[in-house]
């Protein structure tokens, strides 16, 4: 932390970290100072001029947003110089401009405008004809350019540059021809593009979507999160007569830094879908026919509870989408053991891998301890496309020196890094599928070195004599032969990551279904053990999921071993505990896996299955096999918001409602809870999925009471014990990692920062084991 | 008063360019001097006590610039400024073109000085034949052993490259040709946090220096700082200055002449002084970034201080020589079309200020001006100027226009109210 200096700004004193800029300080004072190309998470370009303030001792004007504070600095930002300067930046910046606001999107909410009225004089002297470009040009299918609006702040070609990584913007010409444009020979496809659109502080930069669609003091905005991948970005709806206009950023910065990716920008419209199910429909001399909600639900519960009686509960079988929140999931889970008495509940139809030895199947981190990691170690890892925001976070950590190791077989997804990184990445290029062999070798190295963590190790692990037993056989010159990754670059590895007070390991959570991903797991979580990188910030293992809620899904139990809180079925604490809860009996024998219930539906043994908002012959390697499995079912139960391929042999058609209908919460990929809120109200017989499960469940016998998901959320606080303290009042809009007890200040929460229990090192085994 | 050059002295010798020409004319000897008989820091010293100044216009002491570079930096840079691209100014092309063998003995002690093992040329893109002689030039300097690893023995290892610009006035500014060597877009760096003695070409510590400042060093080494004290207006203005001196007289070209050479002395005696029967109106001193001078100046001395006492600058010393027939207004709307061609775009008043000045300057010399229309530019100067802008660039534009409507207002007011130019001589602009 930089030592605080003493700074006066309009008579007002402030005390700040030295290194602060003017423009910030004058902030925390509470004075504004206009800007336009500045921006807090840009660097200074000191382009518009349009932050001039004078400063005791120093000549002329100068720009805040360039000006670091010095100890007693005396700043003034109203002197009649300033004043001036700031009437002719933005008579300067109005020469060209048009003055079409009453037609651009900006209007109303226009960093241009509201600068012009606080800071800008009526009247313009200017009598010469404007420049005028053809407008608007496509700069990709999302955005549309307007030059004649561009103020030429650069906050979009900075953006991309420094943020985002890629050049595909850039400036064109020079001087007050000067245009934004496409490098050449580029295309704007940035993953990361729509944020441009929000940095541009006039209406230069417009949404496809959005464009000529709405003013913004028309639209009703509710802050929710985005349910596109497992980051969790916050988002805001804005809505105008019940429909969606767009979906802005809403900054929640130890979680988005305040990013938002195109793909959870602009994908809102299916909720507008003519297509959404709007009634529910039953199957009748084969067709599909809508029949009222009662009678809906009373077949549901009728056959289901035919098929119990004739086959046994083991008959039923769930399989709900990681995107449900976890009000639904709870109950989907909570009707599936309680009522119909079955531990066939799963959320995917893929293997899954094998269990984590810590306490909890949870990144140990958070995203913003990313940050503090001095070496990132990635294996096969694909953060661009499936947790954007996240690789922004990594690009930042890289572009601040932490040192990147990567494992992987793949070119890194397009990875890409500051122009000039601090230190470059090592790239461990294994041939594919034989990454676990590479890290073993790591951990055989550290072994072998005598270099791991002896403190950490004594304290706080045990089996370290069983692991270095079979770490022996990775020798380096095994894993050259076996991987290709030359024994050096191993050896480079692991100098980096012990070289770095602080190391995070990150892989995909769902791993690649080989044979390998059991010693992959456990040479990983050895690689963190021994070299004491758990429990602090800025270290950890970090297994990214892919889904809004996947890690709600683990959590609260929509898993065949596994109860809500992640304790086993076969148990009896757990048991007994949900028994206590629920006044039922709880199933102790493990159910069926999604996998394995396909199978069993293709032998006849499961013979009814409740797809909550999942199509598995969308996530099934072979859908073919899936559909013939379901074509075998007696009765199948989809409850969705749109047509799927599975709803071709439904037999029963339940319509739910969207991620901007509906309340409730989801989990994040770093344990963070947070929750959705309904934006637009959805004017069909669809109802709200997590009354659908209650009337379900209060069909067959069930007493589901709750008045709605804070409810159900109140009865999950007590189900888990992780969750124990949360409220759903006190997610508030910025939501709360678990375990709840501990004080959230935006730093991030690390599991496992007591320190008193102790991990076993896992030894590397050799031999396949087929694990589900 | 014809002075016998120093800097120039190999220009106009045949075949000067090339290294046996230059080493039988004493060329290289500064540089064996310098390596064998001085440190570092004792170059530093030398330069500093014969007082030479930055001939790119600033006049800021060389040897207090190479003083500002860390001695313990583990990399450090020398960037030679060649991108000559001054309105009126082509006397670093003639030392480019004749002798480039002086500025690499230059640059060689001038790097060697702040201990950096990297030297850049920035050359003007439009310069082909500098271009071919200093690649030519840098090629013999290597085979000959001034270049590359341990320099005539010594200790001391340096290579020198050769940047051609793309054609931008805006890459003379030290900070965009620094950006323009990155290989990226020329835009000036704001300072602070940038100061090229101590975040400069990648981020390095890293001296710019003009050619013809460079071009002074190895005469400086080889003859000492009293003999350079000897020359020109000491002690704050010593040695010699290169004068292109262009426009409406009888010789336009290049002149070395001792700083302190007045002005009329270089328009009427060095460059022959005036077609017949004219009558001498302005001259721009250094450029048309400096603002102009007129017929009441020309018992001024033409050096660093001298000039800011009237108003103006040595600037480059590129002297655009005026007569009675120049339309003043038409004059400096040429000089306005050049900044808003030139100006990079960064930063908001000049972009703009540069267009709107010379939209207005068009509309006057067209004859659609208002009177209102000279408080207008008058203003808008005062907006962009004051360094209020990234770099110079802006202050530069309102020069020639602010002078020019202090010196010759009527002639604006002649053009708005009659329509036509005061003069009878040709419009230079319409």
């Amino acid at each position: 932390m930089e030592p605080l200096v003493t700074v006066t700004i309009d008579g007002r004193t402030v005390q700040v970290p030295k290194g602060t800029l003017v423009v910030e300080a004058a902030r925390q004072a509470g004075i504004e100072i206009p800007v336009f190309c500045y921006h807090p998470k840009l660097k200074p370009v000191g382009a518009c001029r349009m932050c001039f303030v004078q400063v005791e001792k120093m000549p002329g004007l100068v720009t805040a947003c360039t000006t670091t504070v010095a100890e007693g600095m005396v700043v003034y930002t109203t002197t009649p110089p300033v004043v001036k300067a700031q009437n002719a930046v933005i008579e300067f910046l109005l020469l060209n401009h048009p003055l079409d606001c009453p037609v651009c999107d900006r209007g109303g909410e226009c960093p241009l405008q509201d600068n012009t009225f606080k800071f800008g004089l009526a009247e313009s002297r200017y009598i010469e004809p404007k420049r005028h470009f053809i407008k608007p040009v496509a700069l990709s299918p999302y955005i549309l350019l307007d030059r004649e609006r561009c103020i030429l702040c650069y906050r979009c070609v900075r953006f991309q540059r420094e943020i985002a990584g890629d050049e595909s913007l850039t400036v064109l010409d020079r001087g007050d021809h000067s245009e934004i444009g496409l490098a050449p020979g580029r295309t704007f496809d940035s993953p990361f593009s729509g944020n441009t659109i929000e940095l541009c502080p006039v209406g230069a930069l417009t949404s496809t979507l959005y464009r000529f669609r709405a003013r913004p003091w028309d639209l009703k905005s509710v802050p929710s999160v985005c349910t596109q991948c497992g980051v969790g970005c916050n988002i805001q709806i804005d809505v105008r007569a019940n429909t969606i206009l767009r979906l802005l950023s809403r900054e929640n910065t130890p979680v988005d830094d305040g990013w938002l990716c195109d793909r959870g920008r602009f994908t809102y419209r299916f909720v507008h879908d003519p297509a959404r199910l709007t009634r529910p429909l039953r199957r009748v001399n084969g067709a599909l026919q809508p029949v009222s909600w009662h009678e809906a639900l009373e077949t549901v519960a009728e056959r289901i509870q035919a098929i119990v009686a004739a086959a046994g509960p083991q008959a039923v079988g769930g399989l709900a989408a990681p995107t449900a929140t976890n009000e639904e999931l709870y109950l989907f889970q909570k009707v599936l053991r309680a009522v119909v008495g079955t531990n066939n509940i799963d959320h995917t139809v893929r293997p899954h891998p094998p269990v984590a030895p810590l306490a909890y199947d949870a990144v140990t981190g958070s995203i913003v301890g990313l940050e503090r990691a001095r070496t990132l170690v990635l294996v096969d890892c694909a953060t661009r496309s499936e947790q954007p925001v996240l690789h922004l976070r990594l690009r930042k950590a890289v572009a601040n020196g932490a040192q990147l190791v990567l494992i992987q077989s793949a070119e890194p997804d397009l990875w890409t890094f500051p122009d000039e990184p601090p230190r470059r990445p090592l790239w461990l290029r294994p041939r594919p599928g034989t990454e676990a062999v590479v890290v073993a070798g790591l951990v055989h190295l550290i072994l072998a070195q005598g270099r791991e963590n002896r403190e950490f190790v004594a304290q706080r692990t045990e089996g370290l004599e069983t692991l270095r037993a079979s770490a022996a056989a990775f020798t380096p010159e095994r894993v050259e032969a076996e991987t290709g990754v030359p024994a050096a670059l191993l050896r480079r590895a692991v100098d980096l990551l012990l070289a770095a007070p602080t190391a995070a390991f990150l892989y995909r959570r769902d791993l690649q279904g080989l044979p390998s991903d059991r010693l992959l797991l456990a040479g990983l979580y050895d690689l963190a053990l021994l070299t004491g990188n758990l429990g602090r910030p800025g270290t950890g293992l970090y297994p990214l999921v892919r889904h809004a809620n996947s890690q709600g899904a683990l959590d609260l139990g929509v898993h065949p071993r596994l109860l809500p809180g992640q304790r086993p079925v076969t148990e009896r604490a757990g048991r007994a505990a949900l028994e206590a809860l629920w006044g039922t009996p709880v199933p102790a024998e493990p159910g069926l896996s999604g996998a394995d219930m396909i199978e069993a539906a293709l032998a006849g043994r499961l013979r009814a299955l409740y797809l909550l908002g999942r199509d598995p012959l969308a996530d099934h390697p072979d859908p073919e096999r899936v559909r013939q499995a379901l074509a075998r079912l007696d009765l199948l139960i989809v409850q969705d918001i749109l047509p799927s391929p599975a709803m071709e042999m439904a037999h029963l058609v339940l319509p739910g409602l969207s991620f901007a209908e509906k309340e409730g919460t989801l989990t994040s990929l770093e344990r963070r809870i947070q929750r959705l809120r309904p934006a637009v109200v959805n004017q069909t017989e669809a109802r709200s999925d997590w009354r659908i499960l209650q009337d379900v469940a209060n069909r067959l016998g069930g007493l589901f009471l709750y008045a709605g998901p804070d409810e159900v959320f109140a009865e999950i606080a007590r189900a888990v014990p992780f969750y124990a303290g949360l409220t759903y009042e006190a997610l508030g809009d910025k939501g709360l990692q678990w375990p709840a007890t501990v004080q959230q200040d935006g730093a991030g929460v690390d599991l496992y920062a007591d320190g008193e229990r102790r991990w076993a090192l896992l030894p590397l085994e050799t031999e396949p084991k087929v694990v589900r | 008063m014809k002075f016998e050059p120093i800097i120039t002295r190999n220009v106009g010798v045949p075949d000067a360019w090339e290294i046996e020409v230059y080493l039988a004319r004493g060329g290289y000897q500064a540089v064996r001097k310098a390596l064998t008989e001085y440190t570092p820091d004792q170059i530093i010293e030398i330069v500093s006590r014969a007082n030479l100044r930055g001939r790119g216009g600033a006049g800021f002491p060389t040897g207090r610039k190479w003083s500002l570079i860390p001695k313990n930096a583990p990399q450090t840079y020398l960037v030679c400024n060649a991108d000559e691209s001054e309105p009126g100014t082509f006397s670093n092309h003639d030392l480019l073109i004749w002798d480039p063998h002086l500025l690499i003995e230059g640059m060689i002690i001038g790097a060697y000085a702040i201990r950096a093992t990297t030297g850049f040329i920035y050359l003007r893109g439009e310069f082909g034949l500098a271009a071919r002689r200093l690649e030519r030039a840098l090629a013999q300097a290597r085979a000959h052993g001034f270049l590359g690893p341990r320099i005539l023995g010594t200790e001391y290892s340096l290579e020198i490259y050769l940047f051609r610009g793309a054609g931008a006035y805006i890459c003379g500014e030290e900070t965009a040709l620094l950006e323009s060597i990155e290989g990226n877009r020329p835009m000036p760096r704001p300072r602070p946090p940038y100061y090229p003695p101590a975040i400069g070409l990648y981020g390095k510590p890293t001296a710019v220096n003009n050619v013809e400042t460079l071009c002074n060093v190895p005469f400086i080494v080889l003859n000492g700082p009293e003999w350079y004290l000897s020359i020109g207006n000491p002690p704050k203005n010593p040695g010699t200055k290169v004068f292109s001196i262009s426009g409406l007289v009888r010789r336009p070209g290049n002149y070395e002449a001792p700083l302190g050479t007045t002005l009329g002395e270089l328009i009427f005696e060095y460059a022959g002084g005036l077609h017949e029967g004219r009558r001498f109106k302005a001259v721009t001193p250094g450029g048309t970034s400096t603002p102009l001078l007129t017929d009441q100046h020309l018992d001024v001395k033409m050096d660093y201080d001298s000039l800011p006492a009237v108003g103006t600058y040595l600037g480059s010393t590129g002297m655009i020589v005026m007569d009675d027939t120049v339309c003043i207004p038409c004059a400096v709307h040429r000089m306005s079309t050049f900044y808003r061609h030139e100006s990079c775009g960064k930063c908001t008043p000049c972009r703009e200020g540069t267009a709107w000045i010379e939209q207005i300057l068009r509309r006057i010399v067209t004859g659609r001006g208002r009177l209102a229309d000279l408080d207008l530019l008058l203003d808008i100067c005062d907006n962009m100027g004051g360094r209020k802008t990234v770099c110079a660039l802006g202050d530069f534009a309102t020069f020639p226009v602010v002078s020019a409507l202090k010196y010759f207002r009527d002639e604006f007011e002649y053009h708005i109210r009659h329509n036509r130019c005061p003069t009878a001589g040709v419009a230079v602009s319409r």
